[in-house]
C-alpha cells in the first residue's frame, strides 16, 4: 500500500467540500499526484460506517462511474489537477465532525487508502 | 562546450544547475544496477557504451542485502567489488550519482534490505511501522554498519557528485530525524558533495533535508492503453517550472532523479516486448526534452542500462530478465532509444542549455500554427540566446512559427529544441533553425538534414561546397548565410560545406540524411565518427566502433569522421571479417530424475511456521516433510509462492502463487484446501503404516517493499491436517538455495527416499555442454530460447551460476539472456536445468525428451568490432 503523508492529504483532500446534496453526501478530492487512472474503489469508512461500491458514484467533470462498475477494463480517469467527487447515494449526514477514509485502487501506484477529517456544519440556512 | 570529466574538486549549485570545478555541466545521468550485471567486464563494456552515448553521469544504487548475507559479513569480492566498478567509472570519466539506501526498492528482494535485518530484535524497518515514524535505534544501529562499509569506497570515487538520501521515501508526520541522521553518517565520511532525496509524488517530501531536491517520474506504467491517447501523459514534468520551482527549487536546480526511459516486466504482466512498442523513442525524446523545456539542468534517464536478475537478486513481482527496455538493453545492444538519448546528449554537449529562464511566447497569432505545440520558449540570461521547445502530442504534423515567421514542420509525437540568436564559433551566430542542431565541434556544426527546413548564420563572408545536393539551396548575402532544405536528403548521405567566418577562420557545417543521423556519434570537441550501429568511449581516448552484421545489406556500409579541422573525411568501408555465428539447437541432454531427499536426513523443524524467513532461506525450494500415524482426510495449506504436495510419495495437488494482486497486500496468504478423500483415497490412509505427507515449497523472492510488503511471507505459513497443526514435530530440508545456484546437485539428483516411498520423481534434473568460439573481433550475446516445452517452470544453471527462471504460465518472458562472463565465450559451458513438471509428469527419460520442447542457443545480434584512437581518428 502506498503511504500518502498528511502533507500530501491536504492537497489531495478538498478541505471543507464534505456537504449533503440530493443525492447523498458527497466530498471531492484533486488529483494532485499525476495522471491518474483509477480502476477500482474499494470503499468509503464514514466515520465507522463502511459504504460499499453500488453506494458510491463518482464524478469527473461530466462523467459519472457508478463505484461498483469501475475496473481494470472500465476505469475512471482523473486527470492531473482535476477535480473529483465521491458521492454516497441516499445516506445522510450529521452535522459535526467526520473522518472519511477513501480505499481505491490506482494503476500507477496499486492501492491508495488515505483517512481524513472534516467538519459538516449544516446547510446554509 | 562543456569540459571532459576529471576529478571533481569544488561543486556548487544554483537554481541554474551544477557548476563543477568552475564550469557550468547539464548532468545527463543514466542508471545502471551493477547487481544485475555479473562481471567486471560488463561493468565497464556498458559503461563504455553509456559514455559513447553522450551521457556524462553514472547513477548507481548500492545494494545492502548483495554484500551482506549475514550480521557484520560484508562481501565486496568477485561480482560485488564495488571497488573495481568505481574505478572503471572514475577511470571513463563520469560523474557518479551515489544510492545508498539503505532501501532501494529497484523491484530487488526486500528493496535491498538484507534478509537478516528482518530477523533482528527491536527493528522497525525504515524507521516507520504501518504510516508512521517510528525511530528504531536498532534499525539505525543496523544502518549504520552498512553505511561504514559502503561510504568509504564512495568517499573515494573522485567523480562523485552527489549522495542521495533513503529512496522515495514517505511518511504521515516528515519527522526528519531519520534524514538528519544518514545525512550525517555520509558527512563523516568525510564525503562534502550535495545530498539528494527522490520524491515520488513531486510534493516537496524531505525537501529542507537534503542539497537537492528531486522527484521521480514514470508517466507510463500501463500499457494496456496508448500513452498517446492521454492527454497529460506528461503532466508531472510539464508542472516542474510553475509548481516545484516556487516551492522548493527557487535557489537550486530543478532535477528528476529517475526520469522514465523504460518499465519493468512483470511475471503477469505486458512483456518487454509489448513494452518496447509503447516506450519506443518517442517516448525518451518527448520526456526528456519536456523536463529541459522546463529548465531542468539535471536529469538521470531510470534505467539507462538493462540488467538480469540472475541468482535471486529480483523481486518476487519480476521475472528473470531486467532488461527495462532500457536505451542499452539487457544484453548490451544498443536500442532505438539509445539513439535517441544519444541525440539529446550530444546537443547538451554542444551547447549551453544550463543558464536559461522562460519568457512568453504566443503562436496564436500564426493561423496555421496549434497553440499547444508551442510549448516554451527560454532565454539564456547572459548570452540572450533563445531556445524554442516545440512539442507535438497529436497523431499529425503540426506547423510551429520561427521569429523570421517562416514555419518549422514538428512531426507527430516528436518534440525539438530550435536554436534562435545562438553565438556561436569563430564570429557566427545561428540567427534560427527549424532544425534541432545535433553537435557542434571546435571547427564544425552538425545537423540533420532528414526533413525539410532552414538554418541561417551570421558572420559568414563565403562559403564552398563540392557539390551541392538538389534538395538543399545556399545563399549567402550581408554575411548571412541561409540554407533551405526542399527535400530530405538521401538516408547515407553526408552534404559538407566550408563557411569563411568574419574573423577569418574556416568552420565546416555538416548535414546528415536520416540514417546518419542516428550514427553520428560525436566523440570529443574535435571528433566524431558517423556511421557505426553502436559505440563504447575507453579510456584514454579511444573508441570502439560496432557495425552490425547484416546478412541482407548489399554494401558494406560507409563510415566518415570529423576530424580536429572539421572536415568529414571518409574511412574505409568495413567489411565483416567473420562469417556469422549460427543458433544451436541444444539436443544432447542427459536427463536424470531428482528424488526426494530421505526424511531421516531433514532436520526437524524447530519455528512455528515453515518459512523461508524462519529457516533462514531467504530464497529458493525447500521441503517439509511431516510422518502421521493416523488417516489422512483433509489438507489445508497456507502458503507462498509455489507448492506441490506429496501423500505418500504421489503427487496430489500443486498451487502456485507468484503474483500478488495489489488489493490482497499483507492480509492474506492463499490457502490451498485438498479434501484428500476427493482427490486421492488411494494415498489417504495406510492403516499399517506412517502416512508421509511431502511439501516441496519455491520461493521467488521476497517482496520489494513499495506497498510495505517487505515482510509478506514466502513459504508454509501454516499447515493443518485433519483441522489440526501439521508443523509440530515435521522435518524440513534445503533445496536449491545458493546464488550460486544448486547447492548440492548431485545429492539432488541420486537422493531417494529412505523409506522408499517415492515411486516417482517429483523434478528432473536436465544437463549439457555447449562449446563457443566466438572469435575476438565480434561482439555478440547470446541467449536461450525455449519453444513449445511443457514443463511448468525451469531454472536454468551456467557455469554454476542460477540464470534464468522460466514460468511457462508467464507470458513474459522466453528468451534469456546468458551474460557473458558466465558464458565463456570461448570455451566448454555447463548447462543444467531442474525442471518441475506441470500437469504432464514425465516418467522416463524419454518422456522428459518431449516435454522439454526445443531449446536454441542463439547469438542474439552480431558486431563486427572496430578499435579507434584519437591519432587514428584526427
Amino acid at each position: 500500500m502506498v503511504i500518502i503523508p498528511k502533507i500530501l492529504l491536504k492537497k489531495i483532500y478538498v478541505s471543507g467540500s464534505l456537504r449533503q446534496t440530493a443525492e447523498g453526501i458527497a466530498f471531492d478530492f484533486i488529483n494532485a499526484v499525476g495522471p491518474g487512472i483509477l480502476t477500482k474503489l474499494n470503499k468509503i469508512m464514514l466515520n465507522d460506517t463502511e459504504f460499499t461500491p453500488e453506494k458510491i458514484v463518482l464524478k469527473v467533470g461530466d462523467i459519472s462511474f457508478p463505484a461498483d462498475q469501475i475496473s481494470e477494463t472500465n476505469p475512471a480517469t482523473v486527470a492531473h489537477n482535476q477535480i473529483a467527487t465521491c458521492i454516497i447515494r441516499g445516506a445522510s449526514l450529521a452535522e459535526g465532525l467526520h473522518k472519511i477514509t477513501l480505499d481505491l485502487l490506482s494503476r500507477e501506484v496499486g492501492k491508495i487508502v488515505f483517512s481524513v477529517e472534516d467538519s459538516y456544519q449544516g446547510d446554509p440556512a | 562546450m562543456q569540459p571532459a570529466v576529471t576529478s571533481v574538486s569544488q561543486i556548487q549549485w544554483d537554481r541554474y544547475g551544477f557548476t563543477i570545478n568552475g564550469q557550468r555541466v547539464t548532468i545527463r545521468s543514466g542508471a545502471m544496477h551493477y547487481f544485475r550485471l555479473p562481471g567486471e567486464a560488463l561493468w565497464r563494456q556498458r559503461l563504455q557504451q553509456l559514455k559513447a552515448a553522450g551521457y556524462n553521469t553514472v547513477d548507481l544504487y548500492f545494494n545492502w542485502d548483495y554484500h551482506s548475507s549475514a550480521p557484520g559479513q560484508y562481501d565486496f569480492s568477485g561480482y560485488k567489488n564495488v571497488d573495481a566498478l568505481l574505478a572503471i567509472v572514475a577511470e571513463l570519466g563520469l560523474y557518479l550519482i551515489a544510492r545508498p539506501g539503505p532501501y532501494i526498492n529497484a523491484e530487488t528482494a526486500r528493496g535491498g534490505l538484507p534478509a537478516w535485518l528482518f530477523q533482528q530484535p527491536d527493528v522497525q524497518l525504515r524507521n516507520r511501522l504501518s504510516e508512521v515514524d517510528h525511530y528504531s535505534p536498532a534499525y539505525m544501529q543496523h544502518v549504520e554498519a552498512w553505511m561504514d562499509q559502503i561510504l568509504p569506497r564512495i568517499a573515494c570515487c573522485p567523480t562523485l557528485i552527489m549522495v542521495q538520501i533513503e529512496n522515495e521515501y514517505g511518511t504521515e508526520s516528515l519527522d526528519p530525524q531519520y534524514f538528519n541522521e544518514l545525512t550525517a553518517m555520509v558527512r563523516r565520511h568525510g564525503i562534502t558533495v550535495p545530498t539528494m532525496h527522490n520524491d515520488f509524488y513531486a510534493f516537496g517530501l524531505y525537501a529542507d533535508e537534503v542539497d537537492i531536491y528531486a522527484i521521480d517520474n514514470y508517466c507510463v506504467t500501463s500499457f494496456d492503453h496508448n500513452w498517446r491517447e492521454q492527454a497529460d501523459v506528461f503532466a508531472v514534468v510539464d508542472g516542474m517550472e510553475s509548481s516545484i520551482r516556487p516551492e522548493f527549487c527557487q535557489h537550486r536546480p530543478l532535477m528528476v532523479a529517475e526520469l522514465q526511459a523504460g518499465w519493468f516486466a512483470q511475471w503477469d504482466g505486458p512483456s518487454y516486448a509489448t513494452i518496447d512498442q509503447s516506450l519506443d523513442r518517442h517516448h525518451i525524446g518527448l520526456i526528456t526534452r519536456s523536463v529541459l523545456g522546463q529548465g531542468c539542468t539535471v536529469f538521470n534517464h531510470y534505467k539507462a542500462i538493462g540488467g538480469t536478475n540472475w541468482g535471486h537478486i529480483g523481486s518476487s513481482d519480476v521475472c528473470t530478465s531486467y532488461d527495462f527496455c532500457s536505451p542499452i538493453s539487457e544484453m548490451g545492444l544498443p536500442t532505438n532509444r539509445l539513439l535517441e538519448a544519444k541525440q539529446i546528449n550530444q546537443m547538451l554537449a554542444s551547447f549551453d542549455l544550463n543558464q536559461t529562464e522562460r519568457i512568453d511566447w504566443s503562436v496564436s497569432q500564426h493561423p496555421a500554427a496549434n497553440e499547444s505545440t508551442a510549448y516554451a520558449l527560454r532565454q539564456h540570461v547572459e548570452t540572450g540566446s533563445r531556445w524554442l521547445f516545440a512539442r507535438n502530442l497529436r497523431p499529425n504534423a503540426q506547423l510551429i512559427p520561427l521569429p523570421s515567421g517562416v514555419m518549422a514542420t514538428i512531426k507527430p509525437y516528436e518534440m525539438v529544441c530550435l536554436p534562435t540568436a545562438l553565438p556561436l564559433m569563430s564570429g557566427l551566430t545561428l540567427i534560427e533553425s527549424s532544425l534541432e542542431p545535433l553537435g557542434a565541434h571546435t571547427h564544425a556544426l552538425v545537423f540533420g538534414f532528414d526533413r525539410v527546413g532552414i538554418l541561417s548564420l551570421s558572420g559568414v563572408t563565403g562559403y564552398q561546397v563540392e557539390s551541392l545536393p538538389k534538395s538543399v539551396t545556399v545563399t549567402c548575402e550581408n554575411n548571412v548565410l541561409t540554407l533551405s532544405l526542399l527535400t530530405a536528403a538521401p538516408e547515407s548521405s553526408v552534404t559538407s560545406m566550408s563557411l569563411t567566418t568574419v574573423t577569418g577562420d574556416t568552420i565546416w557545417l555538416h548535414g546528415l540524411g536520416v540514417h546518419n543521423v542516428d550514427r553520428y556519434w560525436r566523440l570529443s570537441d574535435d571528433a566524431a565518427l558517423i556511421g557505426p550501429d553502436g559505440m563504447e568511449a575507453m579510456p584514454n581516448e579511444q573508441w570502439v566502433a560496432y557495425q552490425q552484421y547484416d546478412a541482407t545489406r548489399d554494401n558494406p556500409t560507409n563510415w566518415a569522421r570529423i576530424n580536429a579541422a572539421g572536415e568529414c573525411v571518409a574511412l574505409p568501408a568495413l567489411s565483416p571479417s567473420f562469417p556469422p555465428l549460427l543458433e544451436q539447437q541444444l539436443s544432447q541432454w542427459e536427463y536424470q530424475p531428482v528424488g526426494m531427499p530421505s526424511i531421516s536426513a531433514m532436520s526437524p523443524l524447530t519455528s512455528p511456521s515453515a518459512t523461508f524467513a524462519e529457516l533462514d532461506m531467504p530464497h529458493g525450494l525447500i521441503w517439509v516433510s511431516q510422518s502421521l500415524a493416523q488417516p489422512v482426510k483433509s489438507i489445508a495449506i497456507e502458503a507462498y509462492h509455489g507448492i506441490t504436495v506429496l501423500l505418500n510419495g504421489h503427487q496430489i495437488a500443486k498451487q502456485t502463487h507468484l503474483v500478488v494482486p495489489p488489493e490482497t497486500l499483507a492480509d492474506k496468504v492463499p490457502v490451498l484446501t485438498i479434501d484428500v478423500n476427493q482427490t486421492a483415497e488411494q494415498f489417504a490412509a495406510l492403516p499399517d503404516k506412517m502416512n508421509h505427507l511431502t511439501i516441496l515449497v519455491e520461493s521467488f523472492g521476497d517482496h520489494k517493499g513499495f506497498y510495505q510488503d517487505e515482510r509478506l511471507p514466502s513459504g508454509i505459513v501454516s499447515l493443518s491436517v485433519n483441522g489440526h497443526n501439521a508443523l509440530v514435530g515435521a522435518r524440513w530440508s534445503a533445496g536449491m538455495q545458493a546464488d550460486t545456484g544448486i547447492t548440492d546437485i548431485a545429492s539432488w539428483v541420486l537422493g531417494q527416499e529412505a523409506d522408499n516411498l517415492a515411486e516417482s520423481a517429483l523434478l528432473w534434473h536436465a544437463s549439457t555442454t555447449v562449446e563457443l568460439a566466438v572469435p575476438d573481433s565480434v561482439q555478440t550475446s547470446y541467449g536461450l530460447v525455449f519453444d513449445h516445452g511443457q514443463f511448468e517452470r525451469i531454472y536454468m544453471v551456467l557455469n554454476g551460476v542460477l540464470v534464468g527462471r522460466y514460468w511457462s504460465a508467464s507470458q513474459a518472458q522466453r528468451l534469456f539472456y546468458l551474460p557473458e562472463g558466465i558464458l565463456n565465450h570461448q570455451g566448454l559451458n555447463e548447462i543444467n536445468l531442474v525442471l518441475v513438471p506441470g500437469e504432464l509428469v514425465p516418467e522416463s527419460p524419454e518422456s522428459v525428451a518431449v516435454l522439454l520442447g526445443t531449446i536454441r542457443l542463439v547469438p542474439v545480434a552480431q558486431y563486427e568490432r572496430c578499435l579507434f584512437s584519437r591519432e587514428t581518428l584526427l
